[in-house]
């Protein structure tokens, strides 16, 4: 005796080994927009840290229009007596981050901060929650990640002169290397002449609430409060998103239309067996379930091969070309799933439908 | 058993010319006993097969199933009739290929597998086939074979009627008088109704029913013909 009913849909998957596994290596190509969706949002992992950051830390500067720093003085005066908030001058030079291969192999700019000294960088790194040895840091030291470092090969000690940024001068060293996994270049850089910014933070306030704590403080003062990197940065992944989401549906209506191509084929060659269904009294909904059991049965596989599949791709990319360079590529990502569902249901939704109506109203007397 | 009255199935009605494939039909069939219905290709004895086993609806008339109209019933209603009352066996098998000839028959069943095993066993030993070809799939068994298989999965549910369509058309001579024998032995109890074109092979029938042009041509029983002659 059969252990499976033969009505069932795993009967037919095992007595139609060839026919499913056909149909289980087409739809595993969709779960593959989950891969393509960890890959999109991997970008964006390395700014996770300086978003962090970012909303730790507000960073004020002087107007072009207060042309005798009064009002940023004034500012500085009133954030020194808020006793809710701490900060540190820095330098009005704006230096730029060290640029980075991220994992879309674009070359992508940091986050830069600026100190006048080890002991301003130590307290703001307090604040993040960054610990390291800063022993060898002084005037012109730069401290980065070991991710940081991994990317660009950089090591201890290693010089880096002002040809990756004109408003650097002279040279500048790599002093320190912390384990922070961030993106971000940190600069000390001792600048008593032109302390044009403050960097505020907070140990009771962050995010928005800092900011417009900031701000409010601030008031109509000719302050310059610098956007946090999060509301700066991610307006321009959105166009990611959009191009993402618009080959995410392009896809999936190419593999719809080829899968139900496929699907079309072989159950039309058995639509005298669900006509004679139908002639033995199963009825149409039977049908419709069995037709629905079938098609989501093997999809079922094919996610689990998928899922196996792309864990096992995503942990040697990783071991063995994304970590060396400091970077990752996520096992997981919002992205990745929303764009996986919208695939297998623009795939799913209208094969089931479709060949259920028409496997359903199979009639035996036609043939 | 059925009752059918003045039952018409007609095609391209928005047509000036119509198709009547049945026209203005009449006939009483009893509670047991083998019925054969006999014409000519296109005499309709199909349609008046799939209109009596609910598989199509008359375009007119009445067909009474044991005290129940059977055109006015919703479709989940005729697929419980034909799930419970009836049988079907076509003229070519319609075995699904990938089924073992035991799971062909046992696919049809209601109610729990290892019963519908074991009364799918006892009709397949019943219809002469081995043990050993329990397990075969149609592709492995011969025409005679296939078509006792497709017997024994019209006969699991113990269902009231069987509806033959061209039985033994695809069958040699010692085949189709086999499966004429067990549909014999089956209306005992039973109401079997055999549609063909092939008058050799309804020699045992209780009731001969004859069509020309979608049309009740004749009725009659020819055992007691035969009772008569004698």
């Amino acid at each position: 005796m059969s252990k499976l009913n033969p009505f069932s849909a795993l009967y037919y998957m095992k007595e139609n080994k060839g026919r499913t596994a056909l149909l289980i290596f087409m739809m595993f190509l969709g779960t593959l927009m989950f891969l393509a969706g960890n890959y999109i949002e991997s970008q964006f992992y390395t700014f996770e840290k300086e978003f962090e950051y970012s909303d730790k830390l507000v960073v004020a500067g002087l107007q072009s229009t207060d042309e005798e720093f009064k009002d940023f003085a004034a500012f500085a005066e009133d954030v020194s007596e808020d006793e809710n908030l701490e900060f540190v001058y820095s330098s009005a030079l704006g230096f730029s981050g060290m640029q980075y291969g991220s994992v879309l192999n674009l070359e992508v700019g940091g986050w830069a901060y600026v100190f006048n000294s080890v002991s301003d960088m130590q307290k703001v790194f307090n604040h993040f929650g960054i610990e390291g040895d800063f022993s060898n840091c002084k005037h012109r030291s730069i401290i980065i990640s070991k991710d940081f470092a991994n990317n660009k090969g950089l090591e201890l000690g290693d010089v880096i002169d002002h040809s990756f940024d004109s408003k650097l001068d002279g040279e500048y060293t790599v002093d320190a290397i912390i384990s922070d996994g961030s993106f971000c270049t940190f600069y000390i850089y001792e600048d008593y002449d032109s302390l044009g910014r403050l960097y505020i933070y907070s140990d009771t306030m962050e995010g928005e609430e800092l900011y417009d704590y900031v701000r409010n403080l601030a008031g109509d003062k000719k302050v310059q409060i610098f956007a946090s990197e999060t509301d700066t940065i991610m307006p321009q992944f959105s166009i990611f998103y959009v191009i993402f989401y618009a080959v995410d549906i392009l896809i999936a209506v190419v593999l719809s239309v080829t899968i139900n191509s496929v699907v079309t084929g072989q159950y039309m060659k058995r639509t005298y067996e669900f006509g004679v269904y139908r002639a033995l009294g199963r009825s149409r909904k039977d049908i419709k379930k069995k037709v629905a059991a079938e098609i989501i049965s093997m999809n079922i596989i094919a996610c689990i091969i998928g899922a196996v599949l792309i864990f096992l791709f995503t942990y040697l990319i990783n071991e063995l070309y994304y970590h060396p360079q400091g970077l990752h590529l996520l096992f997981l990502s919002e992205m990745g799933v929303i764009g996986f569902v919208i695939c297998e249901a623009l795939i799913l939704i209208p094969l089931i439908i479709s060949k259920g109506i028409k496997m359903s109203k199979a009639d035996v007397t036609e043939f | 058993m059925f009752e059918i009255k003045n039952v018409s199935m007609i095609y391209d009605m928005n047509s000036d010319e119509k198709l009547y494939a049945l026209n203005g039909f009449n006939l009483t069939l009893p509670d047991t006993g083998l019925v054969g219905i006999i014409g000519p290709s296109g005499s309709g004895k199909s349609t008046l097969m799939y209109c009596m086993s609910t598989l199509k609806r008359p375009t007119e008339g009445s067909i009474v199933y044991d005290g129940q109209e059977l055109t006015g019933l919703s479709n989940k209603q005729r697929e419980n009739i034909r799930r419970n009352e009836f049988g079907f066996v076509f003229q070519k098998h319609y075995l699904v290929p990938y089924m073992t000839a035991m799971d062909n028959v046992t696919v049809a069943g209601i109610g729990d597998r290892k019963e519908l095993y074991k009364k799918g066993a006892e009709y397949l030993s019943l219809l002469g086939l081995k043990k050993r070809e329990f397990n075969k799939r149609p592709s492995k068994l011969s025409g005679g074979q296939c078509q006792r298989v497709a017997i024994a999965r019209a006969m699991i549910n113990n269902p009231r009627v069987i509806f033959a369509d061209e039985p033994t058309a695809s069958l040699d001579h010692e085949n189709a008088f086999r499966v004429m024998k067990i549909l014999k032995k089956y209306s005992e109890e039973r109401l079997v109704i055999v549609v063909t074109h092939d008058r050799s092979v309804l020699s045992d029938v209780d009731i001969m029913v004859e069509m020309w042009d979608g049309k009740l041509s004749n009725t009659y029983m020819p055992m007691s013909e035969r009772e008569n002659y004698e």
